[in-house]
C-alpha cells in the first residue's frame, strides 16, 4: 500500500528531537527511536520537504528500508494526508458527560492573606458562604448531565472551605443518598483544597471514612513558606499548617501539597520537594503562580518566577534520586500524556464544561479562576436548562482551540500541550502594558514549561521500552541515563 | 482479579507499596532495522496499565475493536472516539489501541480528528491539574 506512495512531506504534527547520533520521532503513535545513526536521519528528514517526492528522496538517501519504516510509522505521510484539517470538527456535542469536576465555592471567605491570592475582594471574596439548598441543586444540576458509569468530583473550594466545614459534612451524607448515582452507577469522589490553617474536630476519621482527598497549600518551610502564606496579622501560617498536615497523614489520609511557585521560592523546588515528601505528602504539585486575580487585575509582577529557573528546577526534582516521577505535578502530567499518545485540542478541561465552579449564590462559571468576570459566567443553578448546551461552551471551544491560537497554532507541540493554561484568553484590557506583559509572561512560561516537560517524556518512556528490548540495564548501552525510575 | 486501582509495583525497589493505575506507563519496543549505521526501534505506547486481568488492552478507552470480555473492568472513560480509518478499517481513531500495527499508523495517524468527544485518553480534559489532588 505504500510503495505507491510518491508525493511525500513530513507528518506536521511530527515532532523530531535529537541528542547526538539518537533521535526520536514522536508522532502521538509508534514513535520511531534511532539508538545509532541519528545524525543520518535527521538530515534526511530535513530535506523531505524540499526534495517532497519518494523517488527523489531514494536518489539522495539510498536507504529503501529506512524511508519505508519511516512512512508506515506515520513519520513522513502522504501530502494530501498532511493538508487535511484534522481539527475541523473539533466541537464537542452535549452529550453526557463522563467526568466533571465540580468546584463548590462553599466559602468566599478566607482566614489569610496569601500575598499572591488570586480571588479579587469585590466579586470573589465575599464573605458569603454557600448554603444546603445552592449546593444541591448544584449538584443536581451537574448529575442530570452525566452519563451512566461516570465520575463527579466534588471539590470543596474557597476562600477556606473549612471555614463552612459543617456544610461539607451535610453535602457527603447527602450524596450518599441521592438515588440518581445508584440508578446511573455514577461515581462520587470528593476533594478539599484547604489552607489547613485549622482542622475541625472529626475531619480526620471522616475524610477516611468517605475517602476524600486533600488539596493542602504550603509553600516551602517554615523560611519560604512564611514569606508568601500568612494570615490577615502578618504572621506566617507554617506551624499551624505542617502540624495538620501531619495530623491527616498519620491518619491514612491522602494529602497532596501544593507549593505555589513564585519568585520567591523558585530556586528552592527540590528542597521542598525534599521537606513536603517527609511531611506527610503522598505528592506535591508546583503549578506556576498566576498572573491574573479572578476579577482580571494582576498580582505584582515581582513575584513572577522567571520561566528558565522555574524548569531548571523541575527538572533537579525530576533528577532527585528517589523520589517516583508520579509524585511530582506537571511532570508526571506530561508523562501520562506522552504515555496515552495524549492529543490535546485544549489546554484543560475548561470548554469542555470539566471544571465548573458553583458559587455562594449559585453562579456557575467556566472556571475558578473566572469567577465574578462577565466572560466567564455561564449560568445558574437557580435557572432552567442544561448549562452545557450553552452557547458559552461552543463559542469557547472554537475560540480556544490550540489550532485558533495565535502563538501555538503553527506550533508542532501543541498536541501535547493543548495551549496551556486558558485563563490569559480572558484577559480583555490588551491595550494596558502591564496585561500585555502579563499575557506575554503567562504564553511564555506555559510554552516553555510543556516542551521542556514534553521532551523529558518522550525521550524517557522510549528510552526505557528501548532498554528493556535491547536487554541492557539503563545506562549501559545507547548513553541513556536511565531515570525512568 | 486484582483490584484494577491497586496494581502491585511487580519488579520495582518498592514492591510492597501498592500504586494507583496512573502511576504506570506500559510502553515495549522492537527492533525493526538494523544496518547502514542504523539500529532503529519502534516504540508501543501502552499508556497507564490496562486491564489488570489480560494486561494487554486499552487504557481506558472502551470503543477499542480489540477489548474482549475481560476488559470490560476498564474504567470506560471514553465517550466514543470517532475517526474510524477508511484505510484500514482496523483503528477507531481513539489512539489508544495497543493492537495498531505500524502498517496502519499512515493512515490512522491522519484519520484520527483528535478525539474530540472523548475525556478519557487525554487524561486532563476532566480537571483542572493545577487545583485538583492527583
Amino acid at each position: 500500500m505504500h510503495s505507491e506512495i510518491q508525493d511525500i512531506c513530513l507528518n506536521k504534527d511530527a515532532i523530531i528531537l535529537t541528542d547526538n547520533d539518537r533521535l526520536v520521532a514522536y508522532n502521538f503513535n509508534t514513535p520511531l527511536f534511532v539508538a545509532e545513526g541519528g545524525r543520518l536521519v535527521k538530515s534526511l528528514l530535513s530535506e523531505v520537504e524540499l526534495i517532497g517526492e519518494r523517488r527523489a528522496l531514494l536518489q539522495k538517501y539510498p536507504y529503501p528500508s529506512i524511508i519505508h519504516n519511516l512512512i508506515a510509522y506515520g513519520v513522513i505521510v502522504p501530502k494530501e494526508k498532511n493538508s487535511e484539517n484534522k481539527t475541523a470538527d473539533h466541537k464537542i456535542t452535549p452529550e453526557k458527560k463522563s467526568q466533571i469536576s465540580l468546584y463548590l465555592l462553599v466559602s468566599q471567605d478566607c482566614n489569610m492573606a496569601c500575598r499572591y491570592c488570586f480571588a479579587g475582594t469585590d466579586k470573589y471574596l465575599k464573605k458569603t458562604r454557600m448554603n444546603y439548598d445552592t449546593a444541591k441543586k448544584a449538584i443536581s444540576l451537574l448529575l442530570s448531565s452525566m452519563a451512566e458509569n461516570s465520575t463527579l468530583s466534588i471539590i470543596f473550594f474557597g476562600g477556606e472551605p473549612l471555614l463552612n466545614w459543617p456544610l461539607i459534612n451535610e453535602i457527603v451524607t447527602h450524596c450518599k443518598e441521592i438515588p440518581l448515582c445508584k440508578e446511573k452507577g455514577i461515581n462520587l469522589n470528593y476533594g478539599i483544597t484547604t489552607n489547613l490553617s485549622f482542622l475541625p474536630r472529626g475531619i480526620v476519621q471522616w475524610a477516611k471514612k468517605n475517602n476524600v482527598g486533600f488539596l493542602v497549600d504550603l509553600d516551602g518551610d517554615r523560611e519560604l513558606n512564611d514569606k508568601t502564606r500568612i494570615y490577615k496579622n502578618g504572621a506566617g501560617a507554617y506551624d499551624d499548617i505542617s502540624k495538620n498536615i501531619k495530623i491527616l497523614s498519620s491518619g491514612k489520609v491522602n494529602i497532596s501539597l501544593r507549593v505555589t511557585v513564585s519568585s520567591l521560592n523558585v530556586d528552592h523546588l527540590p528542597r521542598i520537594l525534599e521537606h513536603h515528601l517527609e511531611l506527610g505528602g503522598d505528592s506535591v504539585a508546583f503549578p506556576h503562580v498566576s498572573p491574573y486575580l479572578s476579577d482580571g487585575s494582576l498580582i505584582p509582577p515581582s513575584l513572577f518566577p522567571d520561566p528558565n529557573l522555574y524548569i531548571e528546577n523541575l527538572l533537579a526534582c525530576y533528577k532527585s534520586s528517589h523520589v517516583h516521577w508520579s509524585k511530582i505535578w506537571p511532570i508526571n502530567d506530561f508523562f501520562l500524556r506522552v504515555a496515552n499518545k495524549a492529543r490535546m485540542k485544549w489546554g484543560c478541561g475548561l470548554p469542555a464544561g470539566g471544571t465548573c465552579a458553583v458559587d455562594s449564590a449559585g453562579d456557575i462559571h467556566s472556571c475558578i479562576w473566572l469567577v465574578g468576570r462577565p466572560t466567564g459566567l455561564v449560568g445558574s443553578v437557580n435557572e432552567e436548562g442544561n448549562p452545557f448546551e450553552s452557547e458559552y461552551f461552543s463559542q469557547i471551544q472554537t475560540k480556544l482551540l490550540a489550532d485558533n491560537i495565535e502563538e501555538c497554532c503553527n506550533c508542532n507541540w501543541k498536541l501535547i500541550c493543548g495551549g496551556g493554561c486558558l485563563v490569559r484568553h480572558f484577559n480583555t484590557d490588551f491595550s494596558d502594558p502591564c496585561h500585555k506583559e502579563a499575557t506575554r509572561y503567562s504564553h511564555s512560561i506555559v510554552c516553555n514549561t510543556a516542551k521542556k516537560l514534553a521532551e523529558l517524556a518522550i525521550w524517557e518512556i522510549c528510552q526505557d521500552a528501548v532498554h528493556k528490548a535491547s536487554g541492557n540495564k539503563p545506562g549501559e548501552n545507547y548513553n541513556n541515563p536511565g531515570c525512568l525510575r | 482479579m486484582k483490584n484494577k486501582d491497586e496494581i502491585e509495583a511487580i519488579g520495582r525497589e518498592e514492591s510492597p507499596k501498592k500504586y494507583t493505575r496512573a502511576e504506570f506507563i506500559r510502553a515495549s519496543a522492537k527492533l525493526i532495522l538494523k544496518g547502514s549505521g542504523i539500529v532503529l526501534f519502534a516504540v508501543t505506547l501502552g499508556g497507564i496499565q490496562g486491564c489488570a486481568e489480560c494486561g494487554g488492552c486499552c487504557t481506558q478507552c472502551t470503543s477499542c475493536t480489540s477489548c474482549t470480555e475481560t476488559c470490560t473492568t476498564c474504567t470506560g472513560a471514553c465517550t466514543g472516539c470517532t475517526g474510524t480509518c477508511t484505510a484500514c478499517m482496523g483503528c477507531t481513531g481513539c489512539m489508544a489501541c495497543t493492537e495498531c500495527t505500524g502498517s496502519c499508523t499512515t493512515y490512522c495517524t491522519a484519520a484520527c480528528t483528535g478525539c474530540t468527544g472523548c475525556l478519557g485518553c487525554t487524561g486532563s480534559l476532566g480537571i483542572c491539574p493545577m487545583l485538583t489532588a492527583r
